[in-house]
């Protein structure tokens, strides 16, 4: 932003600014921005800032430590480089008592104009919230809570009726040997003749994705396809749609189907 | 109107509960897999209002909504595509879609 002034800032939630009057005030270029400063029940004041890059800063308030950043910040110029950078993050705090009467200053310029912008940023303190309103949050969370309990419940409910109902239509569609299968080894063989006068047999496993095998003369698994229909569909249901293409139009099942070989043993 | 696979749906006259396995003469029966479980849904042959209807049905999900549509027999009898409608007695399953995975 060179030509303007950094972006309104917002206070967090639950802070109210006790200082900072002096905000972005510019006489040139503006590259802090989404910074904020706040007090932490008025025991220690923090403040982050982020420098755009090409940027020299000099800390002029009364801060005491550096929790993070340049090693030779605040006592000396903070280079932030002038690569492809964005932006840096600054954190220091005072380790005043009273945040409310820090003096928060920086100083910063932008190298290729040296065009200097004074930013004082501002400094909140947390609102004590009162007994009433800290139970009716706890209240809303405990009806949250209840709420996500009972919408679970009814998710799987829906989903338990859902797959009932697709078990029970697939079985209908099977044989004595296939129901047997499916309940015993959670699959089924499907012996499919083929246009050219062949016969084949593919397993059917559990799943809906890459769960139909071409078994080979030593009853292995000799290829994979991949084929279903939309994913919300229930196992069964996509089983049962598997089954019915390749019974009906094998060719079609496998032009369809993405192929993988599958391993030897 | 209800969202099956994203589309809307109207439910009217569409049951989980009829009996799909039941023998059904003189019946058209559609069992559309819906992602809640199959819906079905029932016409009397004979009646040329309902087959009207059972057309209009089949033009939607298979013309309009590409699904397949599949003759059934009972007990692992072998399937049949059905592409173009024909106003035959029997049962059939509406598939959506299928892909490559």
């Amino acid at each position: 932003m060179p030509n303007g002034l950094a972006e309104a800032r917002q206070e967090p939630t639950g802070y109210t600014i006790v200082t900072g009057v002096n905000d972005n005030t510019t006489t040139g270029c503006a590259w802090a921005k989404d910074s904020y400063g706040w007090g932490d029940n008025l025991a220690k004041a923090h403040h982050i800032l982020r420098l755009q890059t090409n940027v020299f800063a000099n800390w002029t308030g009364s801060t005491t430590s550096v929790t993070s950043g340049t090693a030779d910040w605040p006592t000396g110029w903070l280079d932030t480089g002038t690569s492809a950078c964005t932006t840096n993050t600054i954190t220091f705090s005072t380790g005043n008592t009273d945040a409310a009467n820090a003096v928060w200053g920086l100083d910063c310029w932008q190298n290729s104009k040296h065009s200097k912008v004074r930013w004082t940023p501002s400094v909140y303190k947390q609102i004590p919230k009162t007994a009433e309103e800290l139970a009716a949050e706890a209240a809303q969370r405990e009806i949250r809570r209840q709420k996500q309990i009972r919408d679970g419940a009814r998710r799987k409910r829906f989903k338990e009726a859902a797959n009932g109902r697709a078990r029970g239509l697939l079985m209908q569609m099977l044989n004595e040997t296939q129901r047997e299968e499916l309940e015993k080894d959670n699959h089924f063989h499907l012996t499919v003749h083929s246009r050219d006068g062949s016969m084949k047999v593919y397993r059917i496993d559990y799943g809906y994705a890459g769960n139909v095998k071409l078994i080979g003369a030593d009853g292995k698994p000799t290829k994979r396809y991949c084929i279903h229909a939309d994913s919300r569909l229930p196992y069964e249901d996509q089983m049962l749609a598997q089954k019915l293409l390749l019974e009906a139009d094998e060719k079609k099942f496998l032009r369809i189907a993405n192929m993988s070989r599958c391993r030897a043993a | 109107m209800e969202k099956v696979l994203g589309w809307e749906f109207t439910k009217e006259g569409w049951s989980p509960e009829l009996d799909f396995e039941a023998p059904a003469p003189g019946k058209i029966m559609f069992s559309m897999m819906t992602g809640h479980g199959d819906l079905k849904k029932v016409w009397n042959a004979a009646n040329t209002d309902e087959v009207e209807d059972a057309k209009r049905t089949w033009d939607h999900l298979v013309g309009e909504k590409r699904y397949l549509a599949f003759r059934v027999g009972d007990d692992g009898k072998q399937a049949e595509q059905i592409r173009e409608w024909t106003p035959a007695v029997g049962k059939m399953i509406l598939v959506p879609p299928v892909a490559g995975g």
